[in-house]
């Protein structure tokens, strides 16, 4: 069973909260999107470092949004599929400041062969998959994450879904 | 389906237990972290050596010619060590040893208005995807045209001639994205990463580029048949796809 968010990413903010509490929050998730989207354990800290960078640098805006968990995701999703990048010397410079950073763990054969397959899909369908399945999020998060409609979200999921039902059989029976 | 559902949940539900137990590093943990992945690129060179003999057909043809746009055919680009040629590649339904190409379509609608299709093609050695290549339709105007569009628009876009196309690339540390296009409709867009890759990674992506760039026209007629009936049938480019 996968473990679902118990409260929606898309959410108006009472409040602005500082970039430290907001990165020690979502880091440990959004590196986790990275990893299941870029496939590389190395990739997915620089990605998420890259994107946390750029939400850093314009926090002032950003911290304003109805949702800067959906903005992060959003920057994530958009260039992790098919990229792996790496680390750029701002990127590190974060890390530096923040005091902090974040691997992504070891996994079993089966878990890594049901990303890659994932990541065979067209990249919004990869997107939509694992925002719903890694992340948790209801389709209507994912439409507002991905600045897209809700039937669109729906459309990609079910044909991701035919997809990967094809690509894990043909694994399996390797 | 069921099966499918179960099986993404049991993989969502292991990474997450497991970052839910990885620890947060220092600053300290993470020099030497940096120090091991220099250990790790050396591996994934080996790829890279691979990858440099796919392309050094296609090098050694395009850097003979009087410019970019060479006269070397895309049959003529073969690989070493059992891959199958490169000209192969967008072909829907190829077995190639060595390589896995994935060829799907998608749609796309926005909140704002307009609609967007694509027949993609994936380049995976390895579980690593190396290139991807798309064609797309796109409403004008609309929202995804801002986007589709953006190499057009941004700074630092390099123009070039591929064969005798315009285009447009883009890098941005190991990615290299080029754009070639002939209607303010359609979009072409081929995307290589190379960081895995040795040598020149420029050289790689327009080597790559240089070998598909004359099939154009069959992925044109494969995406059309894609996607056919989704309401984008003033996609049709206004110019050939030819020289």
């Amino acid at each position: 069973m996968s473990i679902t968010r118990e409260e929606p990413i898309v959410q108006v903010s009472s409040f602005r909260e500082d970039f430290e509490t907001f990165y020690r929050r979502e880091l440990r998730s959004v590196t986790g999107l990275a990893y299941v989207l870029s496939g590389s354990p190395s990739g997915a800290d620089d990605l998420a470092q890259d994107a946390f960078l750029d939400a850093y640098r314009n926090w002032d805006k950003i911290s304003a949004y109805d949702s800067p968990e959906a903005w992060v995701r959003r920057v994530v999703s958009n260039r992790s599929v098919s990229r792996i990048r790496r680390r750029t010397a701002e990127a590190r410079a974060l890390v530096r400041l923040r005091g902090s950073s974040f691997t992504v763990p070891e996994l079993s054969p089966d878990v890594l062969a049901t990303w890659a397959a994932v990541r065979k899909l067209p990249e919004r369908q990869a997107q939509v998959v694992a925002l719903r399945y890694y992340d948790g999020a209801p389709v209507s998060d994912i439409a507002h994450i991905l600045d897209c409609t809700e039937s669109t979200v729906k459309t990609h999921l079910e044909r991701a879904r035919q997809t990967l039902s094809k690509l894990l059989d043909e694994g399996d029976s390797k | 389906m069921n099966k499918l559902e179960d099986r993404l949940n049991h993989a969502a539900d292991r990474t997450q237990t497991a970052i839910s137990h990885q620890e947060v590093r220092s600053s300290s943990h993470v020099r030497v972290r940096h120090q091991r992945r220099r250990t790790g690129l050396g591996v994934v060179a080996v790829i890279g050596v691979t990858l440099t003999f796919v392309v050094t057909g296609a090098l050694i043809n395009s850097e003979a010619g009087s410019d970019a746009a060479s006269d070397v055919a895309a049959s003529d680009v073969q690989v070493a060590d059992g891959l199958a040629p490169l000209s192969d590649l967008p072909m829907i339904g190829t077995s190639l040893p060595g390589w896995e190409i994935g060829a799907t379509s998608e749609e796309d609608s926005a909140d704002g208005g307009g609609l967007r299709t694509a027949l993609y093609y994936t380049v995976v050695n390895d579980d690593t995807v190396f290139a991807k290549l798309w064609i797309r339709g796109i409403t004008e105007g609309s929202v995804y045209e801002t986007d589709d569009r953006l190499l057009l628009d941004e700074a630092g876009v390099e123009e070039l001639t591929v064969r005798g196309h315009d285009a447009r690339m883009k890098v941005d540390g190991d990615d290299y994205d080029i754009v070639w296009r002939d209607s303010p409709t359609v979009l072409i867009h081929l995307a290589v990463n190379t960081a895995a890759t040795t040598g020149s990674g420029r050289a790689i992506a327009l080597a790559f580029a240089d070998s598909l760039v004359d099939l154009t026209p069959e992925i044109w007629a494969d995406y059309r048949r894609a996607t056919e009936g989704v309401g984008l049938a003033d996609n049709t480019p206004t110019t050939t796809f030819g020289n």
